[in-house]
């Protein structure tokens, strides 16, 4: 998984546990080394073990742990990445670019076929004025992560909306998707 | 500075820099139009990693998006090949050339099949429109040009013109263009293209016969006179005058074979140079390089050998008869193609008059001779335009009684300068041109009102016959008989009282087909009289197959026998013959009492001729003519009519 989601974690740890915690988390996660690069691809089975450790850590189940971190990416990405958030004027153009935003953050990937599969995860399926329909496929199955994501920028945008979620890989499916619908945006 | 005298702001500094021009340098290697490479930086800043990873993107979407442009590229050169390759086999299939003309540079570019169809070599095909223009004929270059103009003007949806184009051997070659413009937004012409067609076969050979066409001998005359020095020549025309024959009663893909394989082998007893070129009415012309009469008796000799051998069609020997007319040119004489080739027209014209096999040599009395013939056209035109035909009779009476059996209706022609014209001056012409039909059918208007007249029934009987010549070409008109069925019903006569006169030349030129019609006349009722048996070469075989009810004795077998007692043998055995064969007999050319007693004795009583009477104008036949007493042997004289007195002009 690109370093870029569990640095995110590590950094709030970090800060507001200090840099033992993390060391401990880590430890707990079986983990020798803990990559902090944003551009690397780390184990994706390294990376869902670091966030377990982190759940029982902070003693949230995986929802809670899901809500949490889509704050703070969206708080972490808006510091770093700010011209995404200000290419959106809403929240369905934010996740309408979110799997092309995906694909850069994984371009750092020296492996083309690993690129290749990072940047394939999502794909839009069907956009329209105030619907968005996207197909996730990943065997880390992490789309509660998504639900999480989108209530969050939601938020961020002052936005109400709905989501569905169609097919999901836990559910036998190939893959997921999701079946997204945006309230009116408030103005700028 | 060393760096253990640095602030960590300024080791950060330097160290940002470093990264920085790191990744910069990594990007240089952009400037070869390579994008496949990383850019990386060993820095824990994510300022620098997220500059790495987002140069990354950008040189993974340029990837991308060569890759895209390369997939579409190779997919329309996939699809273009493939197009060209179908285009190719459709040009290939066609056996079509291939030019292109770029209007602003004005070159043209030729396919290699389009330089191969004319022999020449292929290179690369690039050259001038003036090029080749110049190769195509010259009275047909303007229409070549006119047409590439109009569609580049606009004012043709695209280009169709054929031509003839001079081949690598400097012979003529017919071929067809079309041509489309292709246009920008404003209409402005950027190319014209198109294919070239060879049609030399279609346009200059004959599918009858597969030989050369009358296209052909155009351009094989412009080329003989354009050289100089001209050599002598001469152009042959050799017809054959009953390839009918080779058609009656068998299917018609055997009879185009056989004529095939019969003019393969005439092809072959030509000089390997000399081609046999096919013309309508089954005429062959040939070019021969000399003027001299014994060479081309040599150089025919050959041809008209095989023809005198019989043509095996379907197990049937059939006899095949030609005749030849030439045309020989002075080499320092000029002359036109137009009027050598009407030289040899003149030429075979006049010898379809003579005998099968005769070969005549155009000289100036057969120019005197058309004019003649033009004469005579213009003469029967006038008189069909201005109602000129003129029906005059001459009465055949049975001497023995004096009753009038008949009389033959003969076709004279009123000229507003001339006066009345006599068939031999025009005649010939008519049968020729066919325009004997239309004053046939003038004289049959004329002359069926005479049985149905009652003061000529009344000084003649009502039993008398009208007896009408025919032409071959009447002969052979399926609708012949239909025709004098309707006009005798028109007039209120029965047909039954009608008689045809047809001559062995008539019958001759096609038997089988001559024969059927005489059949169906004589089976309508209408009697059939064979014409002017005794003159040229009569054939007795004749007297014995033909379906005919009477004989006409022409009078070249009667003149001068009461002095020529040789003469007067022959008429004695015809007479006898066709009285052996239950024919009907007319004497004709009757003119004296001797005569007709000899003819007397014989039992030859129908007699037409002066003795009786001259072909009267019928408004002054009753006026003119009356039936003669009944011949008495041992008087002194007949009883003429007055009508003998009259002077035919």
């Amino acid at each position: 998984m690109i370093g870029l989601i569990q640095r995110v974690l590590i950094d709030h740890i970090e800060t507001r546990y200090g840099a033992s915690v993390v060391d401990s988390i880590a430890a707990q996660a079986g983990l020798v080394s803990l990559g902090r690069r944003i551009d690397v691809d780390y184990d994706d089975a390294d990376t869902l073990a670091f966030f377990a450790a982190a759940g029982d850590y902070l003693q949230l189940d995986h929802e809670a742990l899901m809500a949490l971190y889509a704050d703070l990416f969206v708080k972490w990405t808006r510091r770093h990445y700010p011209m995404f958030f200000s290419m959106a004027e809403s929240a369905q153009a934010f996740l309408t670019r979110q799997p092309a935003i995906h694909a850069s953050i994984g371009a750092g990937i020296r492996d083309p076929e690993l690129r290749g599969r990072v940047s394939d995860k999502f794909r839009i399926v069907e956009q329209a004025p105030s619907r968005l329909v996207v197909a996730y496929r990943s065997g880390n199955g992490l789309c509660s992560l998504y639900h999480a994501l989108f209530s969050r920028i939601l938020e961020e945008y002052a936005q109400t909306g709905t989501i569905v979620e169609t097919q999901c890989r836990h559910r036998g499916d190939d893959g997921c998707r999701f079946e997204m619908t945006f309230g009116e945006a408030p103005a700028p | 500075m060393s760096d253990a005298s640095l602030t960590d702001a300024e080791a950060r500094e330097r160290h940002l820099i470093a990264e920085i021009d790191s990744i910069s340098n990594q990007l240089c290697q952009a400037v070869d139009g390579q994008f496949e490479f990383h850019v990386h930086t060993d820095s824990d800043e994510i300022a620098l990693q997220k500059m790495a990873q987002l140069n990354n993107f950008v040189l993974d979407s340029v990837r991308r998006t060569i890759r895209d442009l390369k997939a579409s590229r190779d997919e329309l050169e996939s699809r273009v090949q493939e197009r060209t390759q179908r285009l190719n086999l459709v040009l290939t299939a066609t056996n079509d050339g291939v030019w292109e003309w770029d209007i602003d540079s004005g070159q043209l570019t030729l396919s290699q099949r389009w330089s191969s169809m004319l022999g020449l070599p292929h290179d690369e095909g690039r050259r001038g429109l003036d090029d080749w223009l110049a190769l195509i004929h010259e009275d047909d270059r303007a229409d070549v040009q006119r047409s590439l103009y109009q569609h580049l003007d606009g004012l043709t949806a695209s280009v169709t013109v054929e031509y003839r184009i001079r081949d690598a051997r400097g012979a003529w070659r017919m071929v067809l263009c079309r041509g489309l413009c292709q246009r920008n937004e404003r209409g402005v012409a950027i190319r014209m293209a198109g294919t070239q067609t060879d049609t030399t076969e279609q346009r200059l050979g004959d599918p009858m016969t597969l030989l050369p066409n009358g296209a052909y001998l155009e351009l094989l005359l412009q080329e003989c006179l354009v050289r100089s020095p001209r050599p002598p020549l001469a152009l042959v025309k050799f017809q054959l005058l009953n390839v009918a024959s080779l058609f009656d009663g068998i299917a018609v893909d055997d009879a185009v074979g056989a004529l095939r394989r019969l003019v393969q082998r005439m092809r072959q007893q030509l000089p390997p140079r000399v081609a046999l070129i096919a013309l309508p009415e089954h005429t062959f012309a040939m070019v021969f390089e000399t003027d001299e009469v014994a060479r081309l008796d040599e150089a025919l000799e050959p041809l008209e050998a095989l023809l005198s051998q019989p043509v095996e069609i379907d197990g049937q020997q059939v006899w095949l008869s030609h005749v030849s007319g030439v045309a020989v040119l002075d080499p320092a004489e000029p002359v036109s193609v137009d009027e050598w080739r009407h030289q040899s027209r003149l030429a075979l014209a006049n010898a379809r008059l003579s005998d099968v096999g005769s070969r005549r040599y155009y000289s100036e009395s057969l120019r005197q001779w058309e004019r003649q013939n033009s004469r005579a056209e213009q003469l029967i035109r006038g008189a069909l335009a201005t109602n000129g035909v003129r029906c005059f009779v001459q009465p055949i009476v049975d001497s023995s009684t004096g009753e009038v059996r008949g009389f033959e209706a003969l076709m004279r022609l009123y000229d507003p300068t001339e006066g009345i014209v006599a068939p031999a001056s025009f005649i010939e012409v008519a049968e020729r041109s066919g325009l004997i039909a239309p004053l046939w059918e003038m004289l049959m208007e004329q002359a069926l009102p005479l049985l149905r007249d009652d003061i000529v029934r009344e000084r003649f009987g009502g039993d008398f016959l009208l007896s009408v010549n025919l032409s071959t070409r009447q002969l052979m008109d399926p609708r012949l008989l239909d025709d004098m069925i309707a006009a005798s019903r028109r007039h209120g006569v029965p047909h039954t009282r009608l008689q045809i006169e047809v001559t062995e030349t008539s019958v001759l030129s096609d038997p089988i087909k001559a024969f059927h019609s005489l059949d169906r006349i004589r089976e309508a009722g209408i009697s059939v009289a064979l014409d002017d048996f005794g003159s040229g070469y009569s054939s007795l075989a004749q007297l014995t197959s033909m379906p005919m009810d009477t004989v006409k004795i022409d009078r070249e077998l009667v003149m001068n026998v009461t002095s020529l007692p040789r003469k007067r043998h022959v008429l004695s055995a015809v007479v006898a013959l066709c009285q052996r064969l239950d024919y009907g007999i007319v004497v004709e050319g009757v003119e004296e009492r001797e005569t007709l007693e000899i003819l007397h004795d014989w039992g030859a009583t129908d007699i037409q001729g002066y003795i009786y009477s001259r072909p009267l104008p019928l408004d002054r036949l009753v006026q003119d003519f009356r039936p003669p007493k009944p011949y008495l042997a041992g008087l002194s004289s007949v009883s003429l009519a007055r009508g003998t007195s009259l002077r035919v002009p």
